[in-house]
């Protein structure tokens, strides 16, 4: 008798303190970011001990496939980082969790509207936003100086750009600018919509959008941006090599050019990117989403919340050159002022950017697109291909728009 | 002998028993449900499939990518004849013994096993406008304007050729090496006392007696060059017209996640393959198996 | 004079094939002299090739960084696994397809090589699921068991198993042997440079795995050296030199292993092809 009532007591004593452990995901944090994570789960489980958190780090290239086989194979994290675009793509699907049963207004209001927004889809919340990033303009003092252009006077509007591009071309014999041209988001920053709200026809074939489309395809034929069109990385690498003067790119890739072209970076000093008719910047916006095989959905919300939290969000802007996506941000941090206050490039850049996070918007989003999911890939593909075409000159702006808006239209018809 | 032929069949089966039963699992349970699924509308993520017959394959023919993908690995065949000849000829230069060869022939394999970050980080930087082919070109005066050799939907897919060529010199060098030691060495003495020139001895020996290398080599080439996938992705990810059947078949897996349509895709590129080898064997002859 | 026309032809030939190598390997080329860059811009125009002030900083950062030790270790166990499984699968499978006569032969020979010609994307994440019923998630048998058995590897084994004379083995037999003597004493000891040319192969292609060894496993301290690169190479480690540096740290053995096996690559050809 005493044996049972041994046995019943270990038995309810070890139920009243089984562990739950989560598992997390991140996209290539580590070996980086080792210590913060760390922190991060140090911290969460000290102030939950029934909670054990497991961390896995997935290089990005490999990340959808991996996440794809987890999840068929009821193997996947309770809590997955992933951006808008997969989110999205996972949600459509029916792969991730709906939130809104497990959180609070206020909880979700701790984050910009726009950014929540992103991954809100037929009225359900799926993600939670974590880390942003949204592009600056860094220029090179130095070309201006040379070129005759003020350095403390860089360009607001993407007029501005194409002008002060056209006397750099002149005088100093090197690209102007180099854009990351995405079509789709070209359109939206300047207020064009894509499809109707209903999302079964084409809508972007306004004056505006030619407009727009000749204004590249002029920034092409005069050579002020590399007709190479490489993008981003492109653009990082010709900064670097000092043959551009303006890069207009994510915050992250400051810290690149002050790592891989130390002399570049002294003469490097950046701006707010250049505004288009809609007042919006483009964010590039990680999440935390929750796969809908979780065992522990409310754990796994726990520790969401806990690591998008701002404190621990503005601690990260502290490790790479990322902004919250928590109204709370960077202004309230009073490391972040001393540094800007000390002349840190990085700092300063970020507090600037930190104050356009109220116009930022995750261009990828199906509330801002209006693109139904199924389509969206296609609906993009067809667009790009155009809007490339007529920048480098087979077809003439109005053409390039008419071919796009057939085509665009018979995919949405299916 | 009643007990021989027992032990005949005991090993056939000890033998081929495991490696079978390993390759039906891995190999063919994958195939055969991929063809399964290729009539479904397949929800990968949460296993749900329904039938839905032919409609994968019609979405297929209606799809324009499908044939500019059909186009260019139709195109990218081109790539074949170029490897294999400059790997006979790689082949036959690497066949010297002289001081060092060893390591020469260790610097030509590097590029078949460069990693992927390394391959496209090196082209790009070759191909781009600014790079250095249009440096070289625009300072010797061959050319007045910069061309676009990965962004021009022309000329893309014959950019990714040459890095394909690049990469495949080394591998195929190896094989042909092979089949040139293979080839007594009297046998070229007796043409040299015979009188035979270089030239003759390349056209009139050495290349016939490689026929059944160049069986081999042509037939992995072909499906190698069918199947391309890598230069495609690292290189223009499918842009400017370069899609090619295997990233047609990612892209609708991966990006679109139509795993039905992928799948539908495989069976399609499947049967090609198989016309392929088929004309390599009626080309070349029957080699191999004639015991 | 003839000796003239020698000297020429010579230096001629070494003009060549150094004019080669620099085609072949200037990638590489680049990235050594990254790995040895010290705090200069690396993305010069035109590229400095010559490290301005050369240091081996970078080759030790990348141990601090990721535990590469530990990688190194894990794709040697991976591709030691690899390669015995290989080995001993396609020596074994291919011997009945070449040296014994059994209904059926041909045709499941033909079965065997029918699969070359499919592609096989969506092969990965079924066999994901096959991996995980059978209770190797996460392990390295579970990375190794999908191609432990390769068309290829059967098929060069069987070409090389033809070659062998009907007479040693059939002399085998009359002095008393039964089958399975016949096969370990005779026919598989005359395929030795086959099962090392096989082993050599199967070593290069796992030593570059990355993607399938990733799905399986979850534990990063079991991760191969592809993903400590991939790990290096990310857009939060702009750091290229360090990247570099691992990336030397990673090819170079496989070119060393190349330079002293070449000899049995090309044999394991030789007997594959020109039958």
């Amino acid at each position: 008798m005493k044996k049972l009532v041994l046995v019943f007591l270990v038995v309810l004593a070890v139920l009243s303190f089984s562990k739950v452990t989560i598992e997390f995901w991140t996209l290539s944090l580590s070996p980086t970011f080792d210590d913060y994570i760390n922190a991060i789960i140090k911290d969460f489980e000290a102030q939950n001990p029934d909670i054990d958190v497991k961390w896995l780090d997935v290089p990005y290239g490999a990340a959808v496939q991996k996440f794809t086989a987890a999840v068929t194979a009821k193997q996947a994290p309770d809590v997955m980082n992933l951006n808008t675009t997969w989110a999205i793509d996972f949600a459509a699907q029916g792969a991730l969790l709906p939130l809104d049963e497990y959180l609070t207004e206020n909880e979700k209001n701790l984050y910009w509207e726009k950014l929540w927004n992103s991954t809100v889809i037929d009225g359900k919340s799926y993600a939670f936003p974590w880390y942003a990033s949204i592009p600056i303009l860094m220029y090179n003092r130095d070309f201006f100086g040379k070129a005759g252009l003020d350095p403390d006077n860089p360009p607001k509007t993407w007029d501005e750009v194409f002008k002060y591009s056209r006397i750099i071309r002149a005088n100093l014999d090197i690209y102007g600018f180099e854009p990351n041209i995405i079509a789709v988001d070209e359109l939206l920053l300047e207020g064009i919509p894509i499809v109707t709200p209903d999302g079964k026809k084409a809508a972007f074939n306004t004056p505006e959008a030619v407009a727009k489309l000749e204004w590249f395809q002029k920034a092409y034929r005069e050579n002020l941006m590399p007709r190479s069109l490489g993008g981003y990385g492109e653009g990082r690498q010709l900064f670097e090599a000092g043959k551009l003067a303006m890069y207009p790119a994510g915050l992250t890739m400051l810290k690149h050019i002050e790592t891989n072209s130390p002399d570049i970076y002294k003469v490097t000093d950046v701006a707010a990117y250049p505004v288009g008719k809609a007042g919006i910047i483009k964010a590039s916006l990680m999440n935390f989403v929750i796969p809908i095989t979780t065992k522990h959905p409310k754990e796994a919300v726990k520790f969401a919340l806990f690591i998008t939290s701002p404190k621990w969000q503005i601690e990260f802007s502290k490790y790479a050159t990322i902004l919250p996506s928590t109204k709370q941000g960077l202004e309230t941090s009073e490391e972040f002022m001393e540094r800007a206050k000390k002349g840190d490039l990085n700092a300063k850049a970020m507090l600037m950017a930190s104050k356009s996070m109220e116009k930022a918007v995750d261009l990828n989003a199906i509330t801002v697109h209006h693109i139904p999911s199924d389509k969206y890939s296609q609906v993009r593909k067809v667009l790009q291909d155009y809007w490339l075409k007529a920048i480098k000159g087979e077809y003439s702006a109005q053409e390039a728009l008419d071919l796009a808006e057939k085509e665009i239209n018979e995919i949405l018809a299916n | 002998m009643k007990s021989r032929k027992m032990q005949v069949y005991f090993i056939v089966f000890l033998f081929l028993g495991i490696p079978l039963l390993l390759l039906g699992i891995f190999t063919y349970y994958p195939i055969i449900r991929g063809v399964f699924l290729s009539f479904t509308k397949y929800n990968m993520l949460l296993g749900t499939a329904k039938w839905v017959g032919f409609e994968n394959y019609k979405a297929l023919f209606k799809d324009k990518y499908f044939y500019t993908a059909l186009q260019n690995i139709m195109k990218y065949l081109i790539v074949v004849p170029f490897i294999q000849f400059f790997s006979i000829l790689l082949a036959i230069l690497v066949n010297q013994k002289i001081p060092g060869i060893k390591f020469f022939r260790t610097l030509f394999y590097v590029p078949v096993i460069t990693g992927s970050v390394i391959v496209s980080m090196a082209w790009k930087w070759i191909f781009n406008v600014d790079g250095l082919l249009n440096y070289t070109l625009l300072n010797l005066g061959l050319i007045k304007e910069p061309i676009l050799w990965l962004t021009d939907s022309h000329l893309a897919i014959y950019s990714a050729m040459f890095v394909t060529f690049w990469r495949g010199l080394g591998y195929y060098m190896v094989i042909y090496l092979a089949g040139l030691q293979n080839i007594p060495s009297d046998v070229y003495e007796a043409a040299k006392i015979d009188g035979a020139n270089s030239k003759q001895i390349l056209f009139k020996i050495t290349l016939p007696l490689l026929r059944p290398t160049m069986l081999f080599c042509f037939i992995i080439s072909t499906l190698a060059a069918l199947k391309v996938f890598e230069e495609i992705y690292l290189l223009t990810q499918g842009a400017s017209g370069t899609a090619t059947m295997m990233y047609l078949i990612y892209d609708y897996a991966f990006v679109r996640y139509k795993f039905g349509i992928s799948a539908a895709a495989s069976v399609i590129f499947s049967f090609i393959l198989l016309i392929f080898t088929i004309i390599n064997f009626k080309f070349f002859g029957l080699g191999g198996e004639k015991r | 004079m003839r000796k003239k026309r020698k000297i020429i032809k010579y230096v001629l030939t070494y003009i060549i094939l150094i004019a080669l190598a620099l085609f072949f390997t200037f990638p590489f080329l680049w990235v050594i002299s990254t790995s040895f860059k010290g705090p200069e811009n690396i993305f010069t125009w035109p590229p400095e090739w010559i490290p301005k002030k050369p240091t081996i900083e970078n080759y030790i950062a990348v141990f601090k960084k990721i535990p590469m030790a530990k990688y190194f270790l894990n794709t040697l166990i991976i591709t030691s696994l690899g390669v015995v499984f290989q080995v001993i699968f396609a020596s074994l499978a291919a011997y009945p397809l070449a040296r014994l006569n059994w209904k059926g032969k041909n045709l499941v020979f033909k079965l065997i090589l029918l699969p070359m010609l499919i592609p096989m994307q969506g092969a990965l994440i079924v066999n994901f699921i096959t991996i995980i019923k059978l209770g190797l998630y996460n392990t390295y048998l579970g990375v190794v068991l999908p191609s432990a058995v390769t068309i290829f590897g059967i098929f060069l084994m069987r070409q090389h198993y033809l070659s062998i004379p009907a007479e040693l083995e059939d002399a085998a037999r009359i002095d008393g042997c039964n089958e399975f003597q016949v096969f370990w004493k005779i026919s598989f000891p005359l395929v030795r440079p086959a099962t090392s040319a096989l082993a050599i192969f199967a070593f290069t292609a796992y030593w570059n795995s990355f993607l399938w060894p990733l799905i399986v496993l979850n534990s990063p301290d079991k991760y191969p050296v592809q993903v400590g690169l991939a790990q290096l190479s990310s857009s939060f480690e702009p750091n290229f030199r360090i990247a570099s540096a691992a990336i030397v740290l990673v090819m170079v053995p496989i070119l060393v292993f190349f330079y002293f096996t070449q000899r049995f690559f090309i044999e394991g050809y030789k007997g594959a092809v020109v039958k």
